[in-house]
């Protein structure tokens, strides 16, 4: 169960990376007038959107008894409710055309403002995702421990 | 130690896990568009079979994303130390356990 904690996060970890090198891509780009199309460079950014494939990936790996999952001892889950936990994905990467307000007029779209926000925000995900991928691991450590008791 | 008391732990260390992936998910989503933020909770049912506790899957309401983020850390945090402390009641009762059987052997 603690396994999906880290997939999950994982996800998130490799989301966010991926929204954390466009950004570097746009602050790097932000006087950048002419690109191998021809036109100014325009901010890039990443559309996420929740990643199925992992969930269908994972009730595969569960098998026809997915059920199973549902129900622990003394405790019940309706199933009917239930969706499992999916972790996160790249959807598209998008180019905003239109300038920023405070982007300078006559050069790209990027505002390095904007874009400084955006890393640390994107930041502040990232580092989420790997308190969540350290409880489970915490988590884990805990039930092996028990299991060496038992 | 009764078999019952193990099963009761054993249950509230499965759904503190089970309650770890879906706060998982809520943290990797919080950015992501149209996605539907969820938390379980147990909350006791009544049938034929007695008194029973289910998980109960629910929405959550917080402003996205930095709210829906801390509510996730914070119930993170929350459902760890839940966890550890069933998970030093599992070792105390095992430790007991072997105790009385240590005694019993001697």
């Amino acid at each position: 169960m603690a396994s999906d904690a880290y997939a999950i996060a994982a996800s998130g970890m490799a989301a966010q990376q991926t929204q954390m090198d466009l950004i570097a891509a746009n602050l790097a780009n932000v006087s950048t007038i002419r690109t191998a199309s021809g036109g100014p460079y325009h901010p890039r950014t990443a559309v996420l959107q929740t990643s199925g494939a992992f969930a269908d990936e994972l009730q595969a790996a569960q098998g026809s008894g997915g059920d199973d999952l549902l129900i622990t001892a003394g405790l019940t889950l309706d199933a009917d409710d239930w969706q499992q936990p999916q972790g996160v994905e790249v959807a598209a990467i998008v180019e905003d055309a239109a300038s920023s307000p405070n982007a300078t007029r006559n050069e790209t779209g990027v505002d390095p403002i904007e874009q400084m926000v955006a890393l640390v925000a994107a930041g502040r995900s990232y580092d989420a995702n790997v308190a969540v991928l350290q409880a489970a691991k915490q988590m884990d450590m805990e039930a092996s421990d028990i299991s060496r008791l038992a | 130690m009764s078999e019952l008391a193990f099963t009761c732990v054993e249950s509230g260390l499965r759904f503190a896990q089970q309650r770890a992936s879906v706060l998982a998910a809520d943290t990797a989503n919080a950015r992501t568009p149209d996605f539907q933020p969820k938390d379980v909770s147990l909350a006791p049912v009544r049938d034929a079979g007695g008194m029973h506790f289910a998980t109960m899957l629910h929405a959550v309401q917080a402003a996205r994303p930095v709210g829906l983020l801390e509510y996730a850390m914070a119930a993170q945090g929350q459902n760890a130390v839940r966890y550890h402390a069933l998970a030093d009641q599992e070792r105390a009762m095992l430790h007991e356990l072997r105790t009385v059987a240590d005694e019993a052997r001697h």
